[in-house]
Order: C-alpha cells, then sequence, then structure tokens
C-alpha cells in the first residue's frame, strides 16, 4: 500500500429517534464546573468599595450639606409645586414634540420638494440653536411682536393679546422645549420610518391600499416598535433639560429651588432636594420605559419552543 | 383562446432608472388561466417588469392593459391623463404580486395579514374576513399556524402565508417574483406545491423562476429575457428542450445545473459531470 494514503474512516451518525427532554434529561447532570478565584479581581474590588466609602462619609457628614434642611424642604409645598410643574412641562413638550416632529418627519419625507425643504430647515435651525438661546428668545418674543393676534381672513372675528400676557415662563418653556424637542423627535420618527423594509410598502401598495393607508396602517405602526426607545430617551434627557428655564422663570423644579434658596441662602441643601428628585423622576422614567419597551416589542422575541435537544457528539 | 383580448397585454414597455434603459421595449400577451414563467439572467429586468406591471414602478413608455383597459392613462376629452393614485390602487388589487422576501406585515399574525386587505381595502366584515383567511391559510397548510407573527414562521410558511394574502384579494393574476429563491431548499417544495395546485386551478399566473421542474410541470409559456429584452418565448416544451436562441440554450444550462434542478429537467444532449 502507498504510504502516502493514510486510511480515513469518517464518521456517520446513526440514525436514531430524535431526542426529546426526557431523554436528554436522562443522560444525567453536566459535571459541576467551579468559579475560579481572581485575587486581582477581589483586590481591586476592595479599593474601589473603600473609595466609595470615603467619598460618601465625607459627603454625607459634611455641615455645609445641611442634611436637616434637605430634609425640611424635600416635601415643602413649593418644591412640590416645582415638581408637579416640571412633570407638565416636560409631559406637554413632549407630547407637541412628538406630534410637531411627525409632521416634520412626514414632510421631509415628502414628494413635495417645497416641503422636504421646510422640514430640512427646521431640523437645521432647531437642532443648530442652543436650547438655552432659544427658551430665552421666545421669553422675550414681546420685543419682536409686542401683540399677538388671531383672526380668520374675511370676517371680523379677530382677537389679540398683549405679548407680555401670553408669554409667561410657564408659556415660554413649553415654547422653547417643544420646539426643541420637536427637531429631535422628527429625525427619530424620520429614522424609525426609514427603518422599515422597503417590502412593507410594495406589499401594502399590491393588494390595494392608497399609499397614505399604507403609511397609516403599515409603516407607523412598525415604527412605533423601533421609535419608543429613543423616544423615552428623549423624554428623560427633556425631563433633565426643563430645569433650563429656570433661567426664565419657568417655575419648575429648579426654578422653585432657586426662589427658596434667594431667600434663605441655603444654596446647597436646596441644590440637593432638587438633586434628588430630578434622580427619583429620572429613575421612575426609566423603570417606565423598560415596562413600555417590553410590553411594545416583547412578542417579537418570543422564540417558538422546541423539544429536540441539542445533539451531544461525544457521547 | 388566443383569439379572445389577452386578460394583460403589454405593447412596447421601456423603463430608464436615470439613464440605465432596464426595460427597452416588452410586449407580452398573457390570457385567461394561461400560466407563463419568465426566466433570465440577474438583472435582465425581470423584477422591473413585474413591478411595472403593477404599477410599484411607472412604465416610462408604453402601454400595459389588463381586461383591453389601459392601467396606466385614462383618456379625457381626447388627451391622455396619468391615472389617479385611487384608479392605480383599483387596478393593483387585481393583480396579486408574491415577492422574493415574503413581505409579510410584521406586526401582525398570519391571519391578521391575510384579512388585511379585505378589510382594509374592501371593508369586509370582520368576522367575514377573518372566515375567508382562515379558509385559505388552510388551503395552503397552515391553518394551526394561524396566529404565528412572521418572525414565528419558517421561510416557506411565510411564502404561504404571504400567497394566502395575495389571494384574498381575490386577483385576476397572480405574479410570483422568484417565490422561491430565498428559501432553503428543503423549504422550496412546500411552495412550489402550493403554485402548482393555483396553476392546476386554471389561475392566470406569470412566475419568475428559475424552478425548471415547475416550470415544466405547469408553465403554458417561457419568456427568456436577456438584457431588457424578451428575445424568446413559446411553449413550455419546445423552449426548454430546443431553445432557438443561442443565448436562451447557455442559461438553460446554466440554470439546469444548478443542484435543485438536476434530476429531470436537464437538456439530454448534455454529457453528465
Ligand atoms: N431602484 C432601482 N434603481 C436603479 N437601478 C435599478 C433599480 N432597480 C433595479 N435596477 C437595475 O435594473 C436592472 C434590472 O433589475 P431587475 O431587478 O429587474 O433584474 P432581475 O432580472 O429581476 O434580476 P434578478 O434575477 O437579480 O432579480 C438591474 O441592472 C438593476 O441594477
Ligand atoms: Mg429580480
Amino acid at each position: 500500500m502507498n504510504t502516502k494514503t493514510t486510511t480515513r474512516t469518517w464518521y456517520v451518525r446513526p440514525e436514531e429517534p430524535l431526542q426529546s427532554d426526557a431523554a436528554a434529561a436522562e443522560r444525567g447532570p453536566s459535571r459541576r464546573v467551579h468559579t475560579r478565584v481572581n485575587l486581582t479581581q477581589i483586590l481591586i474590588g476592595v479599593v474601589l468599595a473603600a473609595i466609595l466609602v470615603v467619598l460618601g462619609w465625607s459627603v454625607l457628614t459634611n455641615k455645609n450639606m445641611g442634611w436637616d434642611i434637605v430634609v425640611k424642604y424635600l416635601f415643602s409645598p413649593l418644591i412640590l409645586k416645582g415638581i408637579s410643574v416640571t412633570i407638565e412641562l416636560t409631559v406637554l413638550s413632549m407630547v407637541i414634540a412628538v406630534v410637531g416632529g411627525a409632521v416634520v418627519a412626514l414632510m421631509s419625507q415628502s414628494r413635495n420638494i417645497v416641503a422636504r425643504a421646510m422640514g430640512g430647515l427646521y431640523v437645521w435651525f432647531f437642532r443648530g440653536t442652543p436650547l438655552l438661546v432659544q427658551l430665552i428668545f421666545w421669553y422675550n418674543l414681546a420685543l419682536l411682536f409686542p401683540r399677538i393676534g388671531l383672526g380668520i381672513p374675511g370676517t371680523d372675528i379677530w382677537m389679540d393679546w398683549d405679548t407680555n400676557q401670553v408669554i409667561s415662563g410657564f408659556t415660554a418653556a413649553v415654547l422653547g422645549l417643544s420646539l426643541h424637542e420637536a427637531a429631535y423627535m422628527s429625525e427619530i420618527i424620520r429614522g424609525g420610518i426609514n427603518g422599515i423594509p422597503k417590502g412593507q410598502m410594495d406589499a401594502a401598495l399590491s393588494i390595494g391600499l392608497r399609499r397614505g393607508a399604507a403609511m397609516r396602517k403599515v409603516i407607523l405602526p412598525q415604527t412605533l416598535r423601533i421609535i419608543i426607545p429613543p423616544t423615552a430617551n428623549q423624554f428623560i434627557s427633556t425631563l433633565k433639560s426643563s430645569s433650563l428655564v429656570a433661567v426664565i422663570g419657568g417655575g419648575d423644579l429648579l426654578t422653585c429651588a432657586q426662589w427658596i434658596y434667594s431667600e434663605n441662602f441655603k444654596v446647597i441643601p436646596l441644590l440637593l432636594v432638587a438633586t434628588l428628585w430630578f434622580l427619583v423622576m429620572t429613575t421612575a422614567a426609566t423603570v417606565a420605559e423598560s415596562y413600555l419597551e417590553r410590553w411594545f416589542c416583547g412578542n417579537k422575541e418570543r422564540a417558538p419552543i422546541t423539544l429536540i435537544a441539542p445533539a451531544n457528539e461525544e457521547e | 383562446m388566443t383569439t379572445a383580448t389577452p386578460l394583460l397585454e403589454l405593447e412596447n414597455v421601456h423603463k430608464w432608472y436615470g439613464q440605465r434603459h432596464v426595460l427597452r421595449g416588452i410586449d407580452l400577451r398573457l390570457h385567461q388561466g394561461e400560466v407563463v414563467c419568465v426566466i433570465g439572467p440577474s438583472g435582465s429586468g425581470k423584477s422591473t417588469l413585474l413591478r411595472c406591471i403593477n404599477q410599484l414602478e411607472k412604465a416610462d413608455a408604453g402601454t400595459i392593459s389588463l381586461g383591453g383597459v389601459d392601467v396606466m392613462h385614462e383618456k379625457r376629452r381626447g388627451k391622455l391623463f396619468e391615472r389617479s393614485g385611487k384608479d392605480v390602487a383599483a387596478f393593483r388589487q387585481r393583480i396579486g404580486m408574491v415577492f422574493q422576501h415574503f413581505n409579510l406585515f410584521g406586526h401582525m399574525s398570519a391571519v391578521e395579514n391575510v384579512m388585511f386587505g379585505p378589510r382594509q381595502v374592501n371593508g369586509v366584515d370582520k368576522v367575514v374576513a377573518r372566515a375567508r383567511a382562515m379558509e385559505l391559510l388552510d388551503m395552503v397548510g397552515l391553518a394551526a399556524r394561524a396566529s404565528q407573527l412572521p418572525t414565528q414562521l419558517s421561510g416557506g410558511e411565510q411564502q404561504r402565508v404571504a400567497i394566502a394574502r395575495c389571494l384574498a384579494m381575490e386577483p385576476e393574476i397572480l405574479m410570483f417574483d422568484e417565490a422561491t429563491s430565498a428559501l432553503d431548499p428543503e423549504l422550496v417544495a412546500e411552495v412550489i406545491n402550493v403554485m402548482k395546485e393555483l396553476a392546476r386551478a386554471g389561475t392566470t399566473m406569470i412566475a419568475v423562476t428559475h424552478e425548471m421542474g415547475f416550470a415544466r410541470d405547469a408553465a403554458d409559456a417561457i419568456v427568456m429575457m436577456d438584457a431588457g429584452l424578451i428575445i424568446e418565448e413559446g411553449p413550455t416544451a419546445e423552449v426548454l428542450n430546443a431553445p432557438r436562441h443561442a443565448r436562451t440554450a447557455l442559461f438553460l444550462g446554466h440554470v439546469a445545473n444548478r443542484p435543485d434542478n438536476r434530476p429531470d429537467s436537464r437538456p439530454a444532449n448534455r454529457p453528465d459531470v
């Protein structure tokens, strides 16, 4: 026999019935593997924990933190009022921003070139300017238009108001936040629409739907699932950036904290009160988000259950 | 049969994508009950042809008529105008299309996918639509999986749901664009069997396919496309056994050598490899 040809037997798995879970269980438990002890990791952990304890201790025991004052103001009526304004401001602005963002997104997807240009211009402007500048701008709108009027053309119906009365700190805050967030929301929604495979529109059209109906009934519902996580993130970020409205006396949590410390000069304790409440709100929003996500996106991940145990070649 | 008005008639249809001339004058006739297979190399314009027929793409020149009526233009006061979106949708409804990648609506279960068209487009009552959808799913052998989402179905199952979704609209013509080429080899047969069943039942069909077994069994005629033109058409047996165009012979040789087509469809004059 030629030395170069090595005899090689090719393995063929003998035929056998498909294994069920019960059969797999009969093979008995797998060998127990013990976790390795890693000294370096333990050491790093200990050092970090020590640093944390020292830092925490110095913060908690620092006289200037004024924890007694923090406790005193944590549930004071003005602070609670501020919290409710912050929530109102965030929810209201986000609702307006989602609706406005959808309109802008549809405009920038439109086949009409003017609509497309307007959509692009909007996003370019509101994403390109700082929120703080916009807020101050809206607050001072009265300098630009001393009176705001609403009327129906061709009739005598005409109402107008003194701008300074209409644009309170709160309305300026809602206006500024929602216009700003709408630009971001439109980008999120546009990304969501583009994330839907083109075939979905083809299929909807091919069974006889009109383009608008296909958009509403087929594309947008699927977009929802994509845009929920980034929208929730946007909500949380708005919750925090809404504190910027303090510069125009928006009446939010930070504004209220400032009002209080401008009288009693307990700056740090009141900022701590605000910080704690912001943490509570963002944490709650994060938890709510994860539930929302599971609720909307959950069934997509529901994998079919198979009864066939994975093949085990070593047997 | 050939003397009656064709159900679908294309005359000198052209399509450009920018500078690219993708369809260069297509003439095609399809009669009631006929099954036509469209074959041709990649990029020859087969998908574009089907998409132009139900106006997912707009043909740039030529006429396409369904039952003798121009689907793209209407005549008003002696002038031709583009059809309204409403009319176009109505024509699309009469032509079903099955896509290579199934395109089931991702947020709906199998049965909801099938009910969707009748409900949305024809306003069929929910109970009636569901009952009909279940019948159709049963026909494609998927009644038991009616409540599954597309992601929970295999490719072959998704494609059969997609066929049921088309049938729910009771189209006059069914178009298949490589309905099996995204499927694992073992799943191809289940879809092909449904297609054969439909052909046997007298459904008018245009199928872009490279499944020569299906063509042989079910097709009345074969249309061979190359570079945006129909280069040969004729009765199935004639085109497959004795192609007249050299390009067709070459193409059939390549297709026949694909493993899934080997058993019965290789031309007799080709030597064994
Ligand atoms: N949306 C598009 N924009 C530009 N060019 C396109 C577009 N769709 C198709 N084409 C081009 O048109 C030509 C024909 O494409 P088509 O998809 O009709 O070919 P096909 O015969 O279906 O090929 P395949 O067998 O690969 O599916 C190709 O050259 C392709 O690149
Ligand atoms: Mg194609």
